[in-house]
């Protein structure tokens, strides 16, 4: 993809994110529903940080003490604001599966733009911004709540981290999409992501066993989704460490890019069209 | 037609292969657990070695029975698929290597797919294809307009594609596959489903086109009223092979050759004038009901003015009608009924 085709896909952005806000519009109930259950999730996990921390003594020893109520309650928010954001600019790569067996991805490849750009532009999800938001609020609230300072810069280098984490994890769930070229309908593999991002992305990871801790720091790249980010909002980590993180995070997202360019490439190459 | 142009589009000995699941009954447990365990696969050709050319201008119709090759030709020629072996190239270009460049210069309308957004109004597909296309803003106006009136269709710009009925949808497609001023338009099946005022209220759009803006047309239809009206030139497929490339005054002649001759009579001038008709002509299928009778004759065999000598001298006429086959009666002759109307056999290779 030459220069000139990325910025025409840059140029398409804003009409897409009108599109992406009219089909919201058109789909209100499952708007009020994500956000109904981003509230329930929020709730859930704050309550559940709450107990562990202020009723479970042991816990509050020495590989959690660096996470006190209000950054736990800081990581609940921002994790909101991870899966928001994968909900609004990702969506794409979960429906790679269905256009390959079901739908077709005719309407992709006939245009003069990256078919992969038009699929992530086609599955915006204006709610997902929303759900953001909420995240947001509740990172704010859990910072004066609990009197956290937050920078600007860390904010700044929190959010690029995020963006660089979720693009990195996403790059990878689609090189798993991309498998349906070869097997057919793969669902239940892409819902493997789902647990992951839910069961690992809502806890410190830096408090988990090394060897979780390594896998999802170099291969899933979890830990940027909501422990990087909330580390380096907060101001818990030294600004060598975080632009570390940031630099294996970049690593990562070129490293998962290769691999579906690679995947998508190839499958475009044998993919039977749907129905004739 | 301007055959001294180079071709827009052309395919070179291209072949298309697709690998299907295989399925078949298996006997025994063990037998249906492998089975489940390990799919097994075959090898379908779906092309198998077609080669045309079309220049600037044409408009050629790519017919054949459902399951022939035609929509896969139009995906190798648009890009969308990349061929197993053979060339195919539009603009002077690998379609499927220059897939943007050559997006940027064709149009397509898949009859059975929409290719707008589903959920809001088709103006805002519209304007999103006018940013990707780079169309300046008072063309897209003027087209827009323009084409709108022709299919009377602006009163329904603002609403959503999934409201539409089927012919409605149709023809926001087929302004939003022109829009950019494409150089050829592919039109697999643009009226199935219509009624017959959609289909002509289209056929006589792309007509238009063709002749005033010079957009090349290369139509897959089952709608043989389409192919008569609007293309000069017919290609047949069937099981991925070209059966016939040529105009339709060529497929005529060379496929079909037979009259159909209904003759209204007054009074036979002789007793025995069937049989005698039975024994010059060798036909057996005379239907004779109520002073009149049809026949079927082939030229080859018995020319048209001999024909009706005879039957001038046998009968007093009071009126006399010498059919010519029509395309679709041709096209079943060729295909076969049965060929014509279901899907045809998969062309398996290897399993």
């Amino acid at each position: 993809m030459g220069a000139r085709d990325l910025l025409r896909q840059l140029r398409l952005l804003p009409t897409y994110f009108r599109l992406s806000i009219l089909t919201t519009a058109e789909n209100k109930a499952m708007l009020w529903g994500s956000l109904l259950s981003s509230a329930i999730n929020l709730a859930a996990y704050a309550i559940f940080w709450n107990v562990i921390t202020t009723q479970v003594p042991i816990l509050t020893g020495a590989g959690i003490a660096i996470w006190g109520r209000g950054e736990l309650t800081a990581l609940v928010g921002m994790s909101e604001v991870a899966w928001g954001f994968g909900s609004f600019f990702w969506m794409g790569t979960w429906e790679i599966h269905y256009y390959v067996t079901e739908e077709g991805l005719e309407k992709f490849l006939i245009r003069p733009v990256g078919p992969f750009f038009m699929i992530l532009a086609d599955n915006f999800w204006f709610g997902g911004l929303l759900q953001m938001a909420v995240g947001g609020v509740m990172v704010g609230l859990a910072c004066v709540s609990f009197g956290l300072t937050v920078s600007l810069p860390g904010l700044l280098l929190g959010f690029l981290a995020l963006v660089i984490g979720q693009g990195a994890l996403y790059a990878l769930w689609a090189g798993m999409a991309c498998l349906s070229f070869w097997i057919g309908r793969n669902y239940a593999l892409l819902e493997i992501s789902d647990a992951i991002e839910v069961s690992f992305a809502r806890m410190p990871i830096d408090t988990m066993p090394h060897t979780v801790q390594q896998v999802l720091t170099f291969i899933l790249p979890v830990i940027y989704l909501t422990t990087v980010p909330t580390m380096l909002l907060l101001g818990m980590l030294p600004l060598s460490g975080g632009l570390l993180y940031l630099g294996i995070a970049a690593g990562l997202f070129f490293g998962w890019l290769l691999v579906f360019r690679f995947l998508f490439g190839r499958g475009l190459r044998r993919y039977s069209p749907v129905g004739g | 037609m301007s055959l001294h142009k180079q071709p827009i589009a052309e395919v070179d000995n291209i072949v298309r292969l697709f690998t299907k699941p295989l399925v078949k009954p298996r006997k025994g447990r063990a037998r249906r657990l492998y089975g489940f365990l390990k799919r097994e696969k075959r090898t379908i050709r779906a092309v198998d070695g077609v080669s045309f050319s079309i220049h600037p201008g044409e408009c050629v119709a790519l017919l054949g029975p459902n399951g022939a090759g035609k929509s896969t030709t139009v995906k190798l020629l648009s890009g969308i698929l990349c061929p197993t072996s053979g060339e195919a190239r539009l603009f002077g270009m690998d379609p499927y290597r220059n897939r943007t460049e050559c997006a940027m210069r064709y149009g397509v309308v898949f009859g059975q797919r929409t290719l707008l957004w589903r959920h809001v109004p088709v103006m805002e597909s519209l304007k999103l294809f006018q940013k990707m296309y780079n169309v300046p803003k008072p063309e897209f106006e003027s087209r827009l307009q323009e084409f709108s009136e022709i299919l009377e269709i602006r009163q329904h710009l603002g609403t959503a594609p999934r409201r539409l009925s089927l012919g409605e949808r149709m023809r926001c497609e087929i302004i939003a596959a022109l829009l950019h001023k494409p150089e050829i338009i592919f039109l697999d099946e643009p009226t199935v489903g219509l009624d017959v005022v959609a289909k002509k209220r289209i056929r006589d759009f792309i007509r238009r086109i063709n002749r005033d803006e010079n957009v090349t047309v290369l139509l897959c239809s089952h709608s043989m009223r389409d192919v008569e009206e609007l293309t000069d030139r017919i290609i047949l497929i069937s099981k991925g092979h070209i059966k016939f490339d040529g105009s339709k005054t060529q497929l005529k002649h060379r496929w079909h050759n037979e009259r159909r001759i209904r003759v209204i009579y007054r009074k036979p001038k002789t007793r025995d004038w069937k049989r005698q008709l039975h024994e010059t002509t060798g036909l057996t299928d005379l239907e004779v009901t109520n002073g009149q009778f049809e026949l079927t004759i082939n030229q080859d065999q018995i020319a048209v003015p001999s024909i009706l000598k005879l039957i001038l001298d046998l009968v007093t006429i009071e009126d006399i009608e010498v059919k010519e086959p029509n395309l679709e009666d041709i096209i079943r002759g060729i295909f076969g009924e049965d060929e014509f109307h279901a899907p045809s056999q998969p062309r398996e290779v290897s399993t």
